[in-house]
C-alpha cells in the first residue's frame, strides 16, 4: 500500500431542484456534499449507507457518469473530471461500473454473447476473428457456459444476469471496479454465489474495488476498509476489525445494532433511531445526524463536525468523541 | 396450544402458462394460532407470496387454487362467496405489501384513505372515521399524525408510509395480519422500527401475524414459530429457537451458512451450487436434490413425506426419516 | 445484426430470436391470420394476376363498353370497353406500391429524425421537432390538393406524378413518426443498460442503431402497418379527386371516379363497386393485422 489508485478531494455533487417559470432551478439537492478519501491498489473498500445517503452518486460522480461540482477525482495521476473526451475515453478499459439491478443492466434486444463482444471490439482489445473466443474465455471464468452466447438477457435469472454483467465488466481488463449493491436484488443462496465470484475475481485479476452497499454482512466479508455515509458525507471510516470492534459515530453504532443476526436468543441492546434520512436538499445544520441522534448537544447543532484521524486508520466525524 | 385462527390444509395454488402448469403452491399445510408470529421464510419462487395471497382469494388469473381448504375458525375460506370473502379482507384478515408506496393511491389524502376503509367495514361516520384515523396513525408511532392525515403519499418517506399502512390494516382490530414482505424496501434503521412496532402491536392486541421474508435475520427478530419452504413445499417447520439452534434441511443449514453475519467472518461465504428449479418441470423426487450435499440415490426417487419429531420439528428430508441407514446422527454431526 | 458468428462445429444452440417468438404467436392469432391471407391474396392478385389476364390495360374495344359482367368479363367492362378485372389489378399494384413505399420512406425518415432528435437532444431535438410542428400543424389534405393541382399547372408528366404522390404521402407521413420514435427514444435512453453502454465507452451510432433503435422495432412495425393503410386511403383520395394517379394509369381511387357520374352510379355498379371493395377489404386487413401485431410484441397492452 503505497500511492493510492483512487484519491477523491472535497468532492460535491449537487442536482438542481428545478420549478418555477421556466424550470430555473429553486434548490439544489446535495446527493454528495465534501467527500474525500483514498482507495489503495489491490483494495476492496466499501462504502456503506442507507437509501438517500448517496453513495450511488458518489461512485457514479467517481467514474465520471455525470459531472461534479467540485471537487477532485485522480485514478492513478489521472484528474478524471478534467480529461479531454479522447483521454476520457480510454479510462473506460480501466474502470468499470457494476449496476444493482442485472434485469435493466441488459439490453433485452441483445444477445449476451454480443453485449461482451461489443465493448471489446469498441475498444480494439480484440479483432472480429479472435472476439468470440475471448467472450467464451470471460463467460467461463464467470461461471458461465460458452453455449449460452447466442440466448437473449431474459431467459436467465437473476444470478446468471449479474454474471454476464461482470462477465462484460471485466472483459475490459480494468483495475478498478465500482459496484454499486451488485447482490441485493438478488435471492440469499445465490448472493453468496456472487459474493464468492467477486473474492475470486479479485484475487486472480488483482482487482480493486469500490463496493457500495447498505448490507453491513456484506461489506465485513468483502471488504478491507470500510467508509459509513450518511446525508452526502462520510462519517467514519476504518479498517474492517476497526469498525466492527470499535465503531465510534453513533450513527455506525446504531446501524450495526440494527441489523437482523440470524439467532433468536442473541439478547441484545439495540440503538433505536427516531425518525428518517433528512432529505439532502434541506439537509440539518451543524452535524447532519444531530436529528436522529440520541446523543445530540448543542455544539452538534451549530457546527459541522471535521472529519478527522482518531486513531491509526480509523477517521470519524463526530464532536462527541 | 389453543385452537388456531386460520388452518390450512394441503393447499394447492397451480398457474397456467402455455400449456404448462406451474406448482407455484404445492400441498401446503400450516395453521396460525392466535396472538403469534408465524414466519413462512424462502427464497423468491418458493411460493410463499402465493400462499399469503391464496388465504384471502387474491391470486389472480393465471394462478388457480387447485385444492386444499384454508378454515378461518372453522370456516373454508375457499367456499365462500364474493360478498363473505369481501367482509373477511380488511375486517378480519388484513394484509400489507412490501411497496407501500404502490399500495397507496397517491392521488388522495392518507386521511382520506384510512377513513375510506373504516366507512366500508364499520359503522360509524365521517367525523368519528377521521378521528379514528387519527388515533390510529398515532399508535402506530407516527409523530403529527393530524398533518400526515393531510398529506399525500409522495409526501412521506417509505419507512412513514409502511406504518401508515400498517394503521390502515389494524382499523378494523382484524385477528389476523399477513405482511408480504414488509420491510425489505426499507432501510436498516427504519427496517429495525418496522419490526418493534410489528412485536409491540401483537403484545398489545393479541393479534397474529403471517409474516413473509426471505431474511432469515428478520425471522429470528420477530418469529415464534418458522415454516420454511422450497420451490412451492413446506421442507422445514419447527418454532423458531429450535429451527435456529437445530437447522436439520440441508436447505436451511445452506441458507443459514450463506449469509455473511457480523462479527462471524469466515474466508470464503458457503453458497448453495446452481439455483432453484423450474417449476413447471420438477423432478421426480425431492426438489432440492440437484443442489444438495447430502444427496443420496433414494432421494432422486420419491419426494420425501414431512417426518414430525417429538418436539414438532418437522422436516421434509430422507435423513431424517427412520430406517434410513444413520440418517439422523450423519446429518447432526455434520 | 449478431458480431459473434456462429460456430458450426460447436453445436450450442442458438435460441429462438424475438423475432421468431413473435411470428409463432402471430400464427396463432386467428383474426392476424386471416387478415394476412387476405392480404396475401390481394398482392397475388394485383401482382400476378395482370401476367395471366388475358387482356391488356389499355385495350380498348368499342364493341362492348360498359358491358355488365359476364364469362368473358368477369367484372365486366367500362365506359372503353377496358376490362375491369384487369384495370382493378393494375390499380392493386399501383395502389399497394404507393403505400408501401410511402409508408418505407416515412418510417425512415421518421425513425432515423426522432432517433437523432431523442439521442441528442438540445438545440437539434429543437430544430427537427419544430420542423415537424409545422408539418403537423398543416392540415394535410388541404396541403395535398395544392400541391398536386401546382403539379397539374407545371405540367409534370403522368408517369411522375405517381413518385410524387410517394413523396408527399412521407413528407405528410414522418413527423407523426418522429415523435413517436423521439418519445420512446427518451425513455430507452434512461434505460439502466444505456448508462451501462456509456461506461463500456461504446460508440454513439452503435448506440443509436444497435441499442436503442431495435427497442423501438415493435412500435414500428405497428406504426409501419398502420401508415400503409393510410397512405392507400390517401392515395385513393387523391386519385378520386383527380389530383394524384391520373388517366389511363389506372388505380383505384380514380377507378372509383365513375361514381360521380349519376347514371353510371345507379346503372353500371360493376364499375366503382369492385374498386371500392378493395379499398375497403385492404384497409382493412392492414389495421386488424395491426393490432394482432401489436398484440403480439407487446404484452403488456393484452386484455385492455
Amino acid at each position: 500500500m503505497d500511492r493510492p489508485l483512487l484519491k477523491i478531494t472535497d468532492l460535491k455533487k449537487y442536482f438542481p431542484v428545478k420549478g418555477g417559470l421556466f424550470g430555473r432551478p429553486v434548490g439544489w439537492v446535495r446527493a454528495v456534499d465534501g467527500v474525500s478519501f483514498e482507495i489503495f491498489r489491490g483494495e476492496a473498500f466499501g462504502l456503506v449507507g442507507e437509501s438517500g445517503s448517496g453513495k450511488t452518486t458518489l461512485g457514479q460522480t467517481v467514474l465520471r457518469m455525470h459531472g461534479r461540482t467540485s471537487g477532485q477525482v485522480m485514478f492513478d495521476g489521472l484528474d478524471i473530471h478534467s480529461l479531454p473526451p479522447k483521454e476520457f475515453h480510454k479510462t473506460h478499459t480501466r474502470m468499470q461500473y457494476i449496476f444493482q439491478d442485472p434485469y435493466s443492466s441488459l439490453n433485452p434486444r441483445i444477445r449476451i454473447g454480443d453485449a461482451i463482444a461489443e465493448p471489446l471490439l469498441a475498444h480494439r482489445l480484440a479483432t472480429r476473428a479472435d472476439v468470440g473466443e475471448q467472450v467464451e474465455n470471460i463467460l467461463a471464468q464467470c461461471g458461465m457456459a460458452a453455449r449460452f452466447m447466442d440466448r437473449y438477457p431474459h431467459e436467465f435469472s437473476g444470478g446468471q444476469r449479474q454474471r454476464i454483467v461482470i462477465a462484460r465488466a471485466i472483459a475490459l481488463n480494468p483495475e478498478f471496479i465500482v459496484a454499486d449493491e451488485p447482490v441485493s436484488s438478488l435471492d440469499v443462496s445465490i448472493q453468496a454465489q456472487i459474493i464468492n465470484l467477486f473474492s475470486d475475481l479479485q484475487e486472480e485479476r488483482k482487482l480493486t474495488y469500490l463496493f457500495i452497499s447498505h448490507d453491513l454482512g456484506i461489506v465485513e466479508h468483502l471488504c478491507s476498509r470500510i467508509a459509513i455515509m450518511y446525508l452526502g458525507s462520510v462519517v467514519e471510516l476504518a479498517t474492517r476489525s476497526e469498525l466492527f470492534l470499535n465503531p465510534i459515530h453513533p450513527y455506525t453504532k446504531a446501524l450495526l445494532s440494527a441489523v437482523p443476526i440470524p439467532d433468536p436468543e442473541r439478547k441484545r441492546s439495540r440503538i433505536v433511531l427516531n425518525g428518517d434520512i433528512p432529505s439532502p436538499e434541506n439537509p440539518p445544520l451543524g452535524c447532519r445526524f444531530h436529528t436522529r441522534c440520541p446523543y445530540a448537544k448543542d455544539i452538534c447543532r451549530e457546527k459541522v463536525p471535521e472529519f478527522r484521524k482518531v486513531k491509526d486508520h480509523h477517521q470519524v466525524a463526530c464532536h462527541l468523541f | 396450544m389453543e385452537e388456531p385462527i386460520i388452518t390450512v390444509r394441503n393447499l394447492q395454488t397451480f398457474f397456467h402458462l402455455e400449456g404448462r402448469v406451474s406448482k407455484a403452491v404445492d400441498n401446503v399445510s400450516f395453521s396460525v394460532p392466535k396472538g403469534k408470529v408465524i414466519c413462512i421464510v424462502g427464497e423468491s419462487g418458493c411460493g410463499k407470496s402465493v400462499t399469503a395471497l391464496s388465504l384471502l382469494r387474491l391470486v389472480d388469473f393465471p394462478g388457480r387454487i387447485a385444492g386444499g381448504e384454508i378454515l378461518f375458525h372453522n370456516r373454508d375460506i375457499l367456499k365462500m362467496n364474493t360478498k363473505e370473502i369481501h367482509n373477511l379482507r380488511g375486517d378480519k384478515i388484513s394484509m400489507i405489501f412490501q411497496e407501500p408506496m404502490t399500495s397507496l393511491n397517491p392521488v388522495f389524502t392518507i386521511g382520506r384513505q384510512i377513513s375510506e376503509t373504516l366507512l366500508e367495514h364499520t359503522l360509524c361516520d365521517r367525523k368519528e372515521a377521521w378521528e379514528k384515523g387519527v388515533e390510529l396513525i398515532k399508535k402506530v408511532g407516527l409523530p403529527r399524525a393530524e398533518k400526515i392525515m393531510d398529506s399525500y403519499p409522495h409526501e412521506l418517506s417509505g419507512g412513514m408510509l409502511q406504518r401508515v399502512m400498517i394503521a390502515i390494516a389494524l382499523s378494523c382490530q382484524p385477528e389476523l395480519l399477513i405482511a408480504d414482505e414488509p420491510t425489505t424496501a426499507l432501510d436498516v434503521t427504519i427496517q429495525a422500527q418496522v419490526l418493534d412496532l410489528l412485536r409491540q402491536l401483537r403484545d398489545q392486541s393479541d393479534m397474529s401475524i403471517l409474516f413473509i421474508t426471505h431474511d432469515l435475520g428478520v425471522v429470528a427478530e420477530i418469529a415464534d414459530y418458522v415454516i420454511v419452504m422450497y420451490a412451492g413445499r413446506i421442507i422445514e417447520e419447527a418454532p423458531v429457537t429450535e429451527l435456529f439452534r437445530h437447522p436439520r434441511h440441508p436447505y436451511t443449514r445452506g441458507l443459514l451458512k450463506s449469509r455473511p453475519v457480523i462479527g462471524q467472518r469466515r474466508d470464503r461465504l458457503y453458497s448453495i451450487k446452481g439455483q432453484v428449479p423450474d417449476l413447471s418441470e420438477l423432478p421426480q423426487g425431492c426438489y432440492f436434490a440437484d443442489r444438495c450435499e447430502s444427496c443420496m440415490e433414494a432421494c432422486r426417487k420419491e419426494y420425501p413425506e414431512s417426518v414430525s419429531d417429538a418436539g414438532g420439528h418437522k422436516t421434509a428430508c430422507l435423513l431424517y426419516k427412520e430406517g434410513v441407514a444413520n440418517g439422523s446422527t450423519t446429518a447432526e454431526d455434520y | 445484426m449478431s458480431i459473434l458468428k456462429r460456430k458450426a462445429s460447436s453445436g450450442r444452440k442458438r435460441s429462438k430470436s424475438i423475432w421468431e417468438q413473435s411470428f409463432r404467436r402471430l400464427f396463432k392469432n386467428r383474426s392476424a391470420v386471416f387478415s394476412a391471407c387476405i392480404l396475401g391474396f390481394m398482392f397475388l392478385f394485383s401482382f400476378v394476376g395482370p401476367l395471366i389476364s388475358p387482356y391488356s390495360s389499355n385495350g380498348i374495344d368499342v364493341t362492348v363498353m360498359k358491358h355488365p359482367p359476364d364469362f368473358t368479363h368477369w367484372l365486366g367492362t367500362d365506359i372503353y370497353g377496358r376490362d375491369v378485372m384487369t384495370r382493378l389489378m393494375l390499380a392493386g399494384r399501383i395502389s399497394l406500391t404507393v403505400g408501401l413505399a410511402s409508408m418505407v420512406l416515412s418510417l425512415l425518415l421518421g425513425s432515423l429524425l426522432g432517433a437523432v432528435s431523442g439521442y441528442y437532444g438540445g438545440i437539434v431535438d429543437s430544430i427537427i421537432m419544430r420542423i415537424a410542428d409545422i408539418l403537423m400543424s398543416i392540415p394535410s389534405l388541404p396541403l395535398l390538393i395544392i400541391i398536386a393541382a401546382m403539379l397539374s399547372e407545371f405540367k409534370v408528366p403522368t408517369d411522375y406524378r405517381l413518385y410524387i404522390v410517394m413523396l408527399m404521402l412521407s413528407l405528410v407521413g414522418w413527423p407523426g413518426l418522429a415523435r413517436l420514435i423521439r418519445g420512446q427514444i427518451l425513455s430507452l435512453r434512461e434505460q439502466m443498460y444505456m448508462k451501462a453502454a456509456d461506461v463500456l465507452g461504446l460508440g454513439t451510432w452503435r448506440k443509436i442503431f444497435h441499442h436503442l433503435l431495435p427497442n423501438t422495432y415493435p412500435l414500428l412495425i405497428v406504426v409501419a402497418t398502420l401508415s400503409t393503410a393510410s397512405g392507400i386511403l390517401s392515395e385513393s383520395t387523391l386519385s378520386f379527386l383527380g389530383l394524384g394517379v391520373v388517366e389511363p394509369t389506372s388505380s383505384w381511387g380514380n377507378m372509383i371516379t365513375i361514381a360521380n357520374n349519376l347514371i353510371d352510379f345507379q346503372k353500371h355498379p360493376w364499375l366503382w363497386i369492385p374498386p371500392g371493395a378493395a379499398i375497403f377489404i385492404t384497409v382493412v386487413a392492414i389495421n386488424v393485422l395491426g393490432d394482432a401485431v401489436r398484440d403480439v410484441l407487446d404484452p403488456k397492452m393484452k386484455g385492455r
